[in-house]
């Protein structure tokens, strides 16, 4: 791969005017303590001991070759892992205070209140609307007036309605690539969530696509604590307040995007940042 | 001879065989269907859906044996489908990977290719005897115990093919289970599953063993469901075996009926996999 020699040269979209600079920090959402896990009990830790916080309001990204555990920490912070026998976590993730890996937590409420959206679009098999609806009926009884308002929020604050409006009731499964994962995330901020996650949630889109759910992290970052896990280096640059360096399950680097992309602590953030290795 | 002309020459060898092969099997498929339908179509008048199975030398139709083939299929249909919807979901979805839902699922599939005289057998044994004697309940419970494996075998074949994704998806909006079964994933499958009841009843209309042993034979109209019911594969049989022309006539007209009926639904049931994947 052809990159820049030093981190400082990385190149930024034209438009944007370099990294993302919140004013003050904001108050703490999520504090990781210790946090280790493994895919097997007696298997090995995939996650060695992480420590860090997510402020609120504010995009984290997490970066780290494949396999480094990125994707994995996320499915912590929603339980998804709760689906599959074997799986364990140990250690703290305080949300708000409380330790959700605490036994007897409602996985199903933590999860209505932490939203997550896949690489790959994941539209149910129903109309526009629905897909939408459905997850605001999980936890809420709404009359239908009122539902139709939520629905149109969601889809504009994805930037979907005016693509969308006129065909509300067709099948989901029916738009592009991007527009379904837009629908994924309209589904997801419809239920007004606290956290959302989003796990490589533009790597299966085109570049147009990309740029369209790239500006629609910056947005929604002003109102949700939002963890985002990339391959792209320059999405998380353009996207995030803070990142995340990840290595071998461990957390090698955890700062402010810009420090993280122009003057990385440890040698191997920089090698990452720089395109010298994974 | 140069590697390319060998490989082309294999090539071809090999497509002509696969060629060859098809036409045999295609060829038998064809014969049969051309005798059914040049011995079978004269005897298709009016007459052999309103009148009744006659005595030797008098005219007379299928009528009674037609509505007895569709009660008992119906019935065992009826049967069947929740049960083997519900055994198909658990296998699939809540027993995945346990010792007795691996035991089960093998049943099942023993019970599918079970010859279906040991099930006409079995059923004679536990109602028929008890009972004293035939009736059409005992051969639609005998049909219902035929299509149940293959309901059940489908339902578990459809839902293993929605993603996991799906699950997650819905999962990550704080759905319960059984929503995300009901809404998300039986939608998902719909058409799927409803192709395996298609093919129960294909697969039911047609047997002729199960039935010797249950609801045997009635040479009158009946709709009594306790008592022996005529039924076009047990009429066929016995018309077929007979030295009279009129009844061997009536034989190849109920064999037109059946494998037409057959036919018809292997399409539907086509159809609407077909538009699964579409």
């Amino acid at each position: 791969m052809n990159m820049p020699d030093t981190a400082s040269q990385l190149s930024m979209p034209a438009q944007s005017t370099g990294f993302i600079r919140g004013e003050a920090d904001r108050p703490v959402k999520i504090e990781v303590k210790d946090l280790r896990f493994k895919y097997q009990s007696g298997g090995n830790e995939v996650l060695k001991g992480v420590n860090m916080v997510l402020r609120d309001k504010t995009v984290t990204a997490f970066i780290g070759p494949s396999g480094c555990g990125k994707s994995t920490l996320l499915r912590v912070f929603n339980r998804m892992y709760d689906l599959y026998p074997g799986q364990e976590a140990t250690g703290e993730v305080l949300l708000d205070g409380r330790n959700i890996l605490a036994k007897g937590e409602d996985l199903n409420r933590l999860r209505s209140k932490i939203g997550m959206v896949f690489q790959k679009p994941t539209p149910f098999p129903m109309s526009i609307y629905e897909n939408i609806a459905f997850g605001i009926r999980l936890y809420e009884k709404v009359s239908k007036a009122e539902m139709n308002n939520r629905v149109e929020q969601a889809l504009r604050e994805t930037a979907l309605w005016d693509e969308v409006k006129d065909k509300l009731h067709q099948s989901g499964l029916g738009l592009s690539g991007g527009q379904q994962q837009r629908l994924c995330i309209a589904r997801a901020v419809a239920v007004k969530p606290e956290v959302l996650l989003l796990d490589e949630p533009a790597s299966a889109l085109d570049p147009i696509s990309t740029a369209k759910v790239e500006d629609l992290i910056i947005n929604l970052g002003k109102q949700y604590c939002i963890a985002i896990v990339t391959h792209n280096m320059q999405q998380a640059a353009r996207t995030s307040l803070y990142t995340a360096f990840m290595y071998l399950g461990e957390l090698i680097e955890f700062d402010k995007t810009e420090k993280i992309f122009t003057a990385p602590t440890q040698q191997r953030t920089n090698d990452y940042v720089t395109g010298r290795f994974g | 001879m140069s590697i390319a002309s060998r490989r082309y020459r294999r090539n071809r060898i090999a497509i002509a065989l696969s060629i060859g092969a098809t036409a045999f099997g295609l060829f038998f498929l064809g014969a049969i269907l051309w005798s059914l339908l040049s011995t079978g179509l004269p005897a298709i008048r009016p007459s052999i859906f309103t009148q009744m199975t006659p005595p030797p030398g008098s005219n007379g139709g299928l009528a009674n044996a037609i509505f007895g083939s569709l009660a008992m299929t119906v019935v065992s249909i009826l049967i069947a489908t929740p049960v083997g919807i519900l055994a198909g979901t658990y296998l699939s979805e809540y027993a995945r990977g346990s010792k007795i839902g691996e035991a089960a699922k093998f049943i099942n599939d023993v019970l599918l290719s079970a010859p279906s005289i040991i099930i006409g057998l079995f059923i004679y044994a536990i109602i028929v005897v008890p009972q004293g004697h035939f009736s059409a309940w005992a051969g639609a419970v005998a049909l219902a115990v035929i299509a149940l494996p293959v309901i059940n075998r489908t339902t578990q074949d459809m839902l293993a093919l929605v993603p996991n994704s799906l699950r997650e998806a819905s999962a990550a909006l704080g759905a319960p289970r059984w929503k995300t079964m009901t809404f998300v994933i039986y939608r998902s499958a719909r058409s799927g599953i409803l192709t395996g009841v298609l093919l129960a009843v294909a697969r039911v209309s047609g047997e002729t063993a199960p039935l010797l042993f249950t609801s045997l034979n009635n040479q009158y109209w009946s709709t009594d469901m306790n008592a022996p019911m005529a039924n076009l594969p047990v009429v066929i049989f016995q018309f077929a075996m007979s030295p009279y022309d009129d009844w061997q006539r009536l034989a190849w007209g109920g064999a037109l009926i059946i494998t037409v009926a057959i036919l018809a639904l292997n399409i539907i049931a086509r159809s609407l996999a077909g538009r699964r994947s579409s």
